[in-house]
C-alpha cells in the first residue's frame, strides 16, 4: 500500500494542491470583495466564504436536490440539469450537511479520484512519464477550477476514467455501473460509449465470445443510463420531453448552422467578451486532442473527446464550451506528450496554475 | 460462414452471438432500471398544483392575445391585450417583446422594464399599477412571467375544485411573501378562465384566447408609432 502511495505521491499532491490553490483563491475573492461582478443568479448565497463555488448551475443543481424538477414553460428551468450531482447533494444534505458544503466536498473529493482513476488510465493508453504529466496537468489545467465548484464534472471526470480503466481490466461489471453513473452526471459522457466499444471488440476479438456480452453491455450503459433521464421526467413531470424543452430554453438547441452562428456569434456587437475564452479553450482541446494522435491514441477516444468539445457548438454558441472541454480525456493526453521535455513542462504548470487561480477569482464575473 | 462449415458450428456460433447479445441487453437494461429507481426514489416530485400551473402557463405561452372582462367600480371593462415587440427605447438598441393592452380607448404597453402609456407618443408610466392591469387583463406574457416568477421561486400552489356558474373549475392560489395571485383554468384544457391577484383588492378577471384582428380600430397606430411598437404577425 505505502509503495501504491509513493509512486502516485506526486499525483495526489497535484491533485490536492490545485484544490487548495482553488479553494484559497475562491475565500480570497470573498474576503477582498473583487472581483466586483454582476449580482450573482438568484438563490445564490453570498454568505459562505466559498460562495463563489456555488454560483450559476450550483444554484440549479441544488434546487433540484432540495425540490426536484419542475418544467416552467417558456424559461430557464432545472430539467436540464442531469440528476446524479443533486441526488448525491440530497442524500448527504440528509446526514446534516448544508447543501454547499455537500456540494464542494463531494465535487474536490471525486476530483481526487478522478484524477488518480486518470492516471491509472493513462499508464494503460501511453507511456508512463506521459501518463505521469498528463495526469498532474490535468490537475492544474486553467478551467479545472470548475471540478471544485458544485458542479457535477469532477464526479463525471471520476466515473469516466474508472469506467474506462475497469474496461480496459475486463472488469466488465465495473465498467458498466461506472459508464452509467458518469452518464447520469452529464449526457456528454455517452461519448465514452465510443472507446468502450472500442476496447469491448478488442476484448471480444482476444478471448472469443465468453466476455462480448458484458463488455457491450458496458459499451451500452451510458447510452441507456442517458435515456432513463427523459424516461424519469416523464414519469415524474408528464413530460417526456420536458429535457429537449428545457434545453431550448437555455439556447441550447441544435440546428445544422449552429457552429457558423457560433462564429459569427463572437463578432456580434453586445456579446459578452468571455466568449472568447470559451472559444481559445475550444482550439486548445482541438489543437490537444491532436497531439494525443502523436502518442498514439486510437480515434474512437479522439471522436469521444472532439465530440464533446464541438457538438456544443451546434447550439449556436461558444458559451460554456471551456468547462464542457474539461471532459475530453484524451485532451489531456496530448498535453502530457507536448510537456514531455522539462523545459516546456515548468513553465506550463506556473502557467497553468497562475490562470487556474484567475479562472476561480473571476467566477463571478462569467458563467463557466 | 463457408460453405465447408458443419451446421452445428453455426448453429453454435448463433447461439453464443444470442447470448452474448442478451447479456449486453441484460447489463444495460438492469443498469437503466436501477438508474430510473435512483431517480425515482431519491428525487422530490413536483407538486399536482405545480404541474397544473406549469401547463396552465404553458397554454399562455401559446397565446398571441387574451380578451378580458373585468368589473370595476361597478362597470364591465373589456379589453384586449396583444403580444408585441417594442423598441427600440431609450438606451435599448433592441426590440423587446412585450403586450400590447387596449381598454376601451386606452393603450398600454408592458415590458420586462418599464410600461408606457400610448398616446401621440410613448410615455413611461411609474409604479406597479401597469403591471398588475396588464396582468389582469390576462397579457399572456405578463401573466405567464408572474406564473412563471412563483414556479421558479418553488412557491407552494394550491389546488381547489370549485363551481363557478354552473362550471367545475380548479382554482389555483400561488403564494410566496406578501405577494399571491388566484387562477381559474378549465380542468381539461388548463388554460385560464379568470385571474385575480390577492391584496390588491381586485376582483375577478375573466379571460379568454382571442383572435388577432389587425383590421381592429384601436389598433391603428401612427406610423411612428408603428416603427415602435409592432404586433406579431
Amino acid at each position: 500500500m505505502n509503495a501504491w502511495l509513493r509512486e502516485r505521491r506526486a499525483i495526489l499532491f497535484a491533485a490536492v494542491g490545485s484544490r487548495v490553490l482553488v479553494l484559497a483563491a475562491a475565500a480570497a475573492a470573498h474576503w477582498l470583495h473583487w472581483p466586483k461582478g454582476p449580482p450573482p443568479v438568484h438563490g445564490a448565497s453570498t454568505a459562505h466564504t466559498l460562495s463563489i463555488l456555488s454560483y450559476w448551475d450550483g444554484v440549479w443543481y441544488r434546487t433540484v436536490a432540495d425540490q426536484g424538477y419542475l418544467l416552467i414553460p417558456g424559461r430557464q428551468s432545472d430539467p436540464a440539469f442531469f440528476p446524479l450531482f443533486p441526488i448525491i447533494l440530497r442524500g448527504l444534505h440528509g446526514l446534516g450537511l448544508s447543501f454547499l458544503t455537500t456540494g464542494i466536498l463531494v465535487a474536490n473529493g471525486a476530483f481526487v479520484v478522478g484524477v488518480l482513476a486518470f492516471y491509472e488510465l493513462g499508464r494503460r493508453v501511453v507511456p508512463l512519464d506521459v501518463a505521469r504529466t498528463s495526469a498532474v496537468l490535468a490537475a492544474l489545467f486553467p478551467m479545472s477550477f470548475v471540478f471544485s465548484m458544485t458542479y457535477p464534472e469532477s464526479l463525471v471526470l471520476a466515473a469516466l476514467a474508472l469506467a474506462l480503466l475497469f474496461a480496459l481490466n475486463g472488469r466488465w461489471t465495473l465498467s458498466a455501473v461506472a459508464g452509467a453513473a458518469g452518464a447520469l452526471g452529464r449526457p456528454e459522457a455517452m461519448f465514452f460509449a465510443l472507446p468502450l466499444a472500442a476496447i469491448a471488440i478488442d476484448c471480444a476479438r482476444a478471448s472469443g465470445r465468453a466476455a462480448a456480452g458484458r463488455a457491450m453491455g458496458a459499451a451500452f450503459a451510458p447510452v441507456a443510463s442517458v435515456a432513463t433521464f427523459p424516461l424519469y421526467l416523464g414519469w415524474a413531470l408528464h413530460n417526456v420531453s420536458a429535457w429537449s424543452g428545457a434545453e431550448h430554453a437555455w439556447g441550447r438547441s441544435f440546428s445544422l448552422g449552429g457552429i457558423a452562428h457560433a462564429v459569427q456569434q463572437l463578432h456580434e456587437r453586445g456579446q459578452s467578451p468571455w466568449l472568447w475564452r470559451d472559444a481559445g479553450f475550444c482550439v486548445i482541446y482541438l489543437v490537444l486532442l491532436a497531439a494525443a494522435r502523436r502518442v498514439g491514441i486510437a480515434w474512437p477516444w479522439l471522436l469521444a473527446g472532439a465530440a464533446l468539445v464541438l457538438l456544443p457548438l451546434a447550439s449556436g454558441t461558444f458559451l460554456s464550451d471551456a468547462r464542457f472541454g474539461v471532459l475530453a480525456l484524451p485532451a489531456y493526453w496530448g498535453a502530457g506528450a507536448l510537456a514531455r521535455r522539462r523545459i516546456v513542462r515548468l513553465p506550463l504548470l506556473v502557467v497553468s496554475a497562475g490562470l487556474l487561480v484567475a479562472g476561480t477569482m473571476t467566477i463571478p464575473l462569467a458563467t463557466p | 460462414m463457408t460453405a465447408s462449415e458443419p451446421p452445428t458450428e453455426t448453429a453454435r456460433r448463433m447461439r453464443v452471438g444470442l447470448a452474448s447479445g442478451a447479456t449486453a441487453a441484460g447489463l444495460a437494461a438492469v443498469l437503466a432500471g436501477a438508474a430510473f429507481g435512483l431517480q425515482a426514489v431519491a428525487l422530490p416530485r413536483p407538486t399536482q398544483g405545480e404541474l397544473i400551473a406549469a401547463k396552465a402557463l404553458r397554454w399562455l405561452n401559446r397565446q398571441e392575445a387574451v380578451e378580458s372582462v373585468a368589473v370595476v367600480r361597478g362597470q364591465r371593462v373589456s379589453s384586449v391585450c396583444i403580444n408585441a415587440s417594442v423598441g427600440p427605447l431609450g438606451r435599448s438598441r433592441h426590440r423587446l417583446n412585450g403586450s400590447l393592452l387596449i381598454t376601451g380607448r386606452r393603450r398600454l404597453v408592458e415590458t420586462r422594464f418599464a410600461s408606457y402609456r400610448l398616446g401621440s407618443t410613448l410615455r413611461e408610466q411609474d409604479g406597479p399599477l401597469p403591471a398588475i392591469r396588464a396582468a389582469l387583463a390576462g397579457c399572456p406574457r405578463v401573466l405567464g412571467r408572474r406564473i412563471g416568477r412563483f414556479l421558479n421561486d418553488r412557491a407552494p400552489v394550491g389546488v381547489k375544485r370549485v363551481v363557478r356558474s354552473g362550471a367545475q373549475l380548479l382554482r389555483l392560489s400561488f403564494r410566496l411573501r406578501n405577494t399571491g395571485l388566484l387562477l381559474l383554468v378549465d380542468p381539461r384544457t388548463l388554460a385560464p378562465v379568470a385571474v385575480r391577484i390577492e391584496r390588491r383588492g381586485t376582483g375577478w378577471s375573466h379571460l379568454a384566447a382571442a383572435a388577432r384582428d389587425p383590421a381592429r380600430p384601436a389598433l391603428r397606430f401612427s406610423r411612428r408609432l408603428r416603427l415602435a411598437v409592432e404586433e406579431h404577425a
